[in-house]
């Protein structure tokens, strides 16, 4: 049998075309109402889009900051799971243990990293450093419970919240500016790594802009156990206003050992360096409630008048009851909430690919929390990729939810509004 | 002056937790060849039963001390008692890795409870108690440091010296061979020896967990201070433990409280690197440390 050229021809041109609509097909599929682009993570047949969390569940940082801050995470896609999912599609959360180790994060990240559409958490600075090259390498979104400024320059970070950096300049806005000290003497002592030099280049920045009269700078080592020769310098020099950018443990010893040497100026609390416990200790909590200061954000906890707040506590009474007022908690709470707008928004345009998801991220402009933190502003460039430039000031206090109770209200300094990323 | 002399007294009182530290790591080398990797975490343990026993269980400082003490003792002993006996006569490297992996076990067990962060210590005093003089506070916790270290020297050094097992232990560490041959009971020794590094460790925990104010998990990662303590000090020297680290602990606070003067020079942090750096010059010059033997092998 003979086949005349024509026909030939047809059949080449159909079979190029059959072949290329079965590609098309594979690599995205149809969701009914219209097309719908995907590529890792998204199961069209189980309705379920998948996303990575890498945080430590074991180890020092787990309890007080990686289980609490994940199980907002969990609480949230439960609720939104609850009433449907995200135009159908129920959320599963793939969950990893990085122990605070960045050998391990990376580790995890690989493992998973193909089985997710993006990473709804990746907790901890040098952990989430150890991934940034890795993230932009593969187009993956990740969002980093971390508040590093330079992550701001990252295009694949997502950042919840207003960084070290600006907590810092905030906390001397409320200082000089609302409490009219002028030219107050100030120091600081910060951790030696780089959440200590993001407190530290912050605090410079503050000094330039408020005119503050630096008398003394400190470091410690996270295996510090003694903070005698820190105190004492800063006791030396006179500083009236002294900044901890520092973990909760060095605080308290840094605070303790300087009242016991006779030394008790202001001291204000990077946000990461208080924590609830630190209360538990016996003269410490009359000093921290007398004489320290934290630097932060979020609702105050229990406060139902803000309608984020009230919608999480009737999450949390639904899904997690035995949660209590955890600061992390809310965090994380926020941060799902942050990565529900870029998969509604990837939704919203059909494409949940990494690239679709991107381009939804970049082009989200304003998140509501409803409340919770700050309205948080999105965009393709650095200084638009900082979501929030407020804080509020706290005063610290055992009777309260959370124990933490706002001085200054939320508000953004001056120097803050103008800081570059 | 008073600047100087504040440094100085947090120096000695921190080197006195040095050398509890490297007490327990020389007693054991001394006894039994091994270097016990676990020491920072008996310290650890301690520090966190005397702190559960205060505040969950609500017994008195002295009471939480001494359950603390029996318990850590009692994991040394047994310790030595079902895993290392097993290990006599195997490489050096396997018993070390043994013991690697019991400072594995005993942190990951206080992690595992859900109570070691932020944990406040056991203390019987408040975080300001102690005296002024001169400008310069000389605080409880690091008097009482200085003493019970003063007294645990002397203790030891009556036991090695007066006492039955003491000999023992000091035959055993000379020649165990020998020491078998003229009818001392080795196991005993061992025990012995593992028994008294936990309960220095234990106490030099709980003073630790006070200097700090709270403490985590991490607690334990001092013993990686003490180790240059040990080696400067000289391996198998118990009174080279105790001298290398009050150096160790004068050393580093000095530093710390004065390299921001120099901080163009050295930068920042450079406290952290003193101990190995004296460490290391003193090697140079004595390499079996300063109280250290000098092995001679016939050849």
């Amino acid at each position: 049998m003979t086949i005349r050229p024509a026909l030939r021809m047809t059949i080449g041109a159909l079979t190029c075309f059959a072949i290329l609509a079965v590609f098309l097909v594979g690599c995205g599929t149809n969701n009914g109402g219209g097309s719908l682009k995907t590529d890792f993570g998204v199961d069209t047949s189980a309705k379920t889009i998948s996303l990575g969390i890498l945080t430590p569940l074991s180890g020092p940082v787990a309890a007080p900051i990686g289980i609490p801050l994940t199980k907002g995470i969990e609480t949230y896609f439960d609720a939104v799971n609850a009433s449907g999912g995200i135009d159908g599609y129920k959320v599963k959360l793939i969950e990893r243990d990085t122990q605070y180790d960045p050998q391990v994060e990376v580790s995890d990240y690989q493992q998973i990293k193909n089985q997710v559409a993006m990473f709804a958490e990746s907790l901890g600075t040098p952990t989430t450093q150890a991934i940034v090259p890795l993230s932009a390498n593969d187009h993956i979104l990740v969002s980093a419970a971390t508040l590093d400024s330079y992550l701001a320059r990252e295009p694949y970070m997502v950042l919840i919240g207003t960084p070290y950096r600006l907590q810092v300049e905030n906390a001397f806005d409320y200082i000089v500016k609302k409490l009219g000290v002028q030219h107050p003497k100030t120091g600081i002592i910060y951790q030696d790594d780089g959440y200590g030099q993001d407190g530290l280049t912050g605090y410079k920045e503050a000094m330039a802009c408020y005119g503050l009269k630096n008398v003394g700078e400190a470091t410690y080592e996270a295996t510090d156990t003694t903070f005698t020769a820190q105190a004492a310098q800063l006791k030396a020099s006179g500083a009236q206003y002294v900044f901890l950018t520092a973990i909760p443990t060095a605080a308290a010893g840094i605070i303790g050992t300087a009242h016991a040497i006779g030394y008790d100026p202001h001291w204000v609390l990077q946000s990461p360096a208080f924590a609830s416990g630190l209360l538990q200790v016996k003269g410490l909590n009359t000093l921290l409630e007398h004489e320290a200061w934290v630097v932060g954000q979020g609702a105050a906890w229990g406060d139902t008048s803000v309608p984020g707040m009230a919608e999480m506590l009737q999450n949390i009474q639904k899904y997690d009851p035995g949660q209590q007022p955890d600061g992390y908690f809310e965090f994380g709470y926020t941060e799902a909430k942050v990565t529900y707008a870029i998969l509604k928004k990837a939704f919203d345009n059909h494409d949940v690919t990494r690239a679709g998801l991107l381009n939804a991220f970049n082009s989200l402009n304003n998140v509501d929390v409803g409340g919770l933190y700050p309205t948080l502003h999105y965009g393709s460039a650095p200084n638009q990729r900082v979501p929030s430039r407020d804080n509020t000031v706290y005063s610290i206090d055992s009777s309260v939810a959370g124990n933490l109770k706002s001085l200054s209200g939320d508000f953004t300094g001056s120097c803050a509004e103008q800081s570059q990323f | 002056m008073a600047y100087f002399i504040q440094l100085a007294f947090a120096g000695l009182a921190q080197g006195c937790i040095y050398a509890l530290v490297a007490l327990g790591f020389t007693i054991i080398f001394k006894s039994s060849g091994v270097i016990n990797f676990a020491q920072g975490e008996f310290l650890l343990v301690g520090a966190f039963i005397a702190s559960v026993a205060t505040f969950e269980w609500g017994l008195n400082f002295f009471l939480a001390v001494f359950i603390a003490l029996l318990i850590t003792v009692l994991i040394g002993v047994l310790f030595e008692r079902f895993a290392l006996r097993y290990m006599i006569g195997r490489p050096a490297f396997a018993i070390i890795m043994i013991t690697i992996g019991l400072d594995i076990l005993l942190r990951t067990g206080v992690v595992m409870t859900g109570k070691a962060n932020e944990r406040p210590p056991a203390t019987p005093y408040g975080i300001a108690s102690g005296v002024n003089y001169g400008g310069v506070h000389f605080g409880e916790n690091a008097l009482w440091t200085i003493l019970v270290t003063l007294i645990c020297c002397v203790a030891l050094y009556i036991f090695f010296r007066y006492t039955r097992y003491g000999l023992a232990m000091r035959a055993a560490a000379i020649d165990q061979e020998a020491a078998l041959a003229m009818g001392v009971n080795i196991r005993l020794v061992y025990a012995l020896a593992w028994g008294i590094a936990a309960a220095v460790a234990t106490i030099a925990g709980i003073f630790l967990a006070i200097n700090v104010t709270t403490f985590d998990s991490t607690l334990g990662s001092i013993a990686l201070f003490a180790f240059p303590a040990i080696i400067l000090g000289g391996l198998d020297s118990i009174p080279g433990a105790v001298v290398g680290g009050v150096v160790i602990g004068l050393v580093q606070l000095l530093t710390q409280g004065y390299e921001s003067h120099i901080a163009n020079f050295v930068g920042i942090g450079f406290d952290t690197i003193t101990p190995y750096l004296l460490m290391i010059i003193i090697l140079l010059v004595r390499p079996y440390g300063l109280f250290g033997t000098r092995k001679v092998e016939r050849v």
